[in-house]
This record gives C-alpha cells, structure tokens and sequence, in this order.
C-alpha cells in the first residue's frame, strides 16, 4: 500500500500499525479501517472493512457449515483428536508470544513476565473471571509498566 | 430473538474487553461454556476451524456464533467483533497522540500481559476438555508443546500447524 499504490507514508503505515496492535478486538479490522479511512475517508473505511471480512467470512461460514455436516464422523473426529490439542498448543504459544512482544526490555522485563505469570495462576486460583483480572490489567498497567511501546508495535514484521 | 441479542451483547463485550484478536477467546469461552450454551469441545473445535480458514486471526468467533446459533449465529458474531475494533478508528481520529503516548502503552502492556496469562491458562485447560491432564494420551500432549513452541519461534503458518496436527490425528487418534 505503501510502495505501489503510494496511498500512505511509511511512518502512516507504522502509526497505524502501532493503533491497530493496541486496538480492541479483532486488530486487522482496526487496521484495515484506519488504512482506508486515509485513503477514502468514511467510504475507504467501509470498503476495506468488508473486504477484509466479507470474503474470509462466507469461506469460515461454509467450512464451518461442511464440518457441521460431517463432525460425527470416525475420521473427522480421528482429525479433530489431533487438530483440537495443536490449536491448543497455538493457544499456549500465542499468550507467551503476547507476554515476549509486549514485555519491556532490561530488568523491567522480570516484572513484566511475573505480572503475566501473575495473571495465569489467578485464573487458576479463582476459576478465570477474565474481565476481572483484564479490569487489574489496566490499572497496574497505568501504574506500574509504563514507558517504551511494546516491541510489536515498532515492528510489523512480529 | 432474545437469545440472538443476548449472543450478540457476548461476542461484543468480549471483543470490548480484549486487545487482540485471540485475546477475547477466554471470555468467550466463559459466556459460553459456562450457561451450556457451547461444549469445551466445541471451543477447541472452533479454534482449530478458525485457523484452517482464511481471514485475520479472530475469526474462530464465526465459528463459536455458528455452533452456538447456526449461520445468523455466524454472522451476529463477526458483526459484534467487528463493533470495537471499528469504534477504535473513531476514537484514533480523534485522541490519536494520547493512543501513543506512554500512559496509553502501559495500560495497554497490563492487558496485554493479562491477556498472555489467561491464554496459556486457557490452552492448558482445553487441550483436555473431557478428562483429566494426567488421562490425556501423550501423543496428544506431544502435539500441544509443540504446537506451543512453533507458536513462539513464529516459523509456521497457524493453519499448517492445525492441518498437521490433523493428519497426526487420522494417524494415531482412531
């Protein structure tokens, strides 16, 4: 977008990518809308939204619909023995991911990793109420980890 | 149509309450799993369907909207999901020195790294939805660490990894 199309500068191309990592929810939706709102305003905003979920929705939908169809199956369910514990494992490894981009560097970084250490033995001790322990996130965050951005939003490659 | 709305009012206020696409995935899997309206099954099923397709990570939500109440289901997910990260282009448009300044960042590093003990607390919980740890088999404990660890070193698309662990499964799951 950046290079071909000439839409945005790099350093847009970066603010935006800082944004969309810190943003709420889904972050290539946020991305998409803050890219499209620079180039076409409301209009860009929409476009770029729906055309980042329309197609890959309808294709989830479907997929989703087929598997339905088939679940009890011996050989889905054999699959699903085996895709089930590796989405699991992409579960595990995402979270440490998380913690390693958004942990500052330095000796603050033992902070950061005991807060999320922190975090995984509350929800282990109180049963995961996740707003809650979200709700802590923000406060001792304001408070107590401030300073660099996180290494993932200098770096759209992570 | 109540039960709609009340699927929709999940699916936004835990993309509300996340940073990230993943991240919303463990208060989705308490509002949803807890009432009964979902198995833990069924998150991981979700969760493994959501990465073989294509589309940003977070779309496992279609999924979870599909079994909970089939396609409108689907679709009154995306939709929620979708609500918090656009609001957050309206709110870029006008606080966008504030977002990025270190205040912002450090609010944002505390979710974050809450978000980062949930999901491994979630992962560990899930990979055995039916029994106990210790009862799981180990070739499926085999697949979970390393899925985890190629998770890390980033050197694998999320929908390989699934697929393989698929195929592992034909293989020595029946």
């Amino acid at each position: 977008m950046v290079e071909r199309y000439g839409w945005l500068t790099h350093r847009q191309f970066l603010e935006d990518y800082a944004i969309s990592k810190m943003s709420l929810g889904i972050n290539l939706i946020a991305f998409a809308g803050l890219i499209g709102w620079r180039v076409a305003r409301y209009r860009g905003v929409v476009l770029s939204v729906l055309g980042l979920i329309v197609p890959a929705g309808i294709i989830t939908l479907l997929m989703t619909a087929a598997y339905v169809s088939v679940q009890n199956e011996p050989l889905v369910r054999a699959a699903i023995s085996g895709a089930g514990p590796a989405a699991a494992g992409l579960t595990i490894g995402t979270g440490i991911t998380f913690a390693r981009q958004s942990a500052r560097r330095g000796w603050r970084s033992a902070i950061d990793y005991g807060y999320a250490v922190a975090a995984l033995l509350a929800a282990f001790a109180l049963g995961a109420r996740p707003i809650a322990i979200l709700g802590a996130g923000v406060i001792v965050g304001a408070i107590l980890l401030r300073g660099e951005p996180s290494r993932a939003s200098a770096d759209p490659s992570l | 149509m109540n039960d709609l709305f009340d699927l929709f009012v999940v699916f936004l206020r835990a993309g509300a309450f996340s940073v990230g696409g993943m991240a919303a995935l463990p208060q989705l899997r308490q509002d949803l799993v807890a009432p009964g309206i979902l198995s833990e099954h069924q998150v991981l099923e979700a969760l493994a369907i959501g990465r073989i397709t294509p589309g940003p990570t977070g779309f496992y939500v279609m999924v979870l909207g599909y079994f909970a109440a089939g396609p409108l289901g689907a679709v009154i997910a995306i939709v929620a999901a979708a609500v918090p990260p656009l609001s957050v282009i309206a709110i870029a448009g006008l606080v966008r020195r504030q977002i990025l300044s270190a205040w912002a960042a450090g609010v944002v590093r505390g979710v974050v790294l809450a978000t980062a003990g949930l999901l491994v607390y979630t992962g560990l919980t899930l990979i055995a939805p039916d029994r106990q740890l210790l009862e799981v088999p180990a070739w499926q404990l085999a697949i979970t660490a390393l899925g985890a660890a190629l998770t890390i070193r980033g050197s694998i698309h999320p929908g390989l990894l699934v697929a393989a662990g698929a195929l592992a499964g034909i293989a020595l799951g029946r």
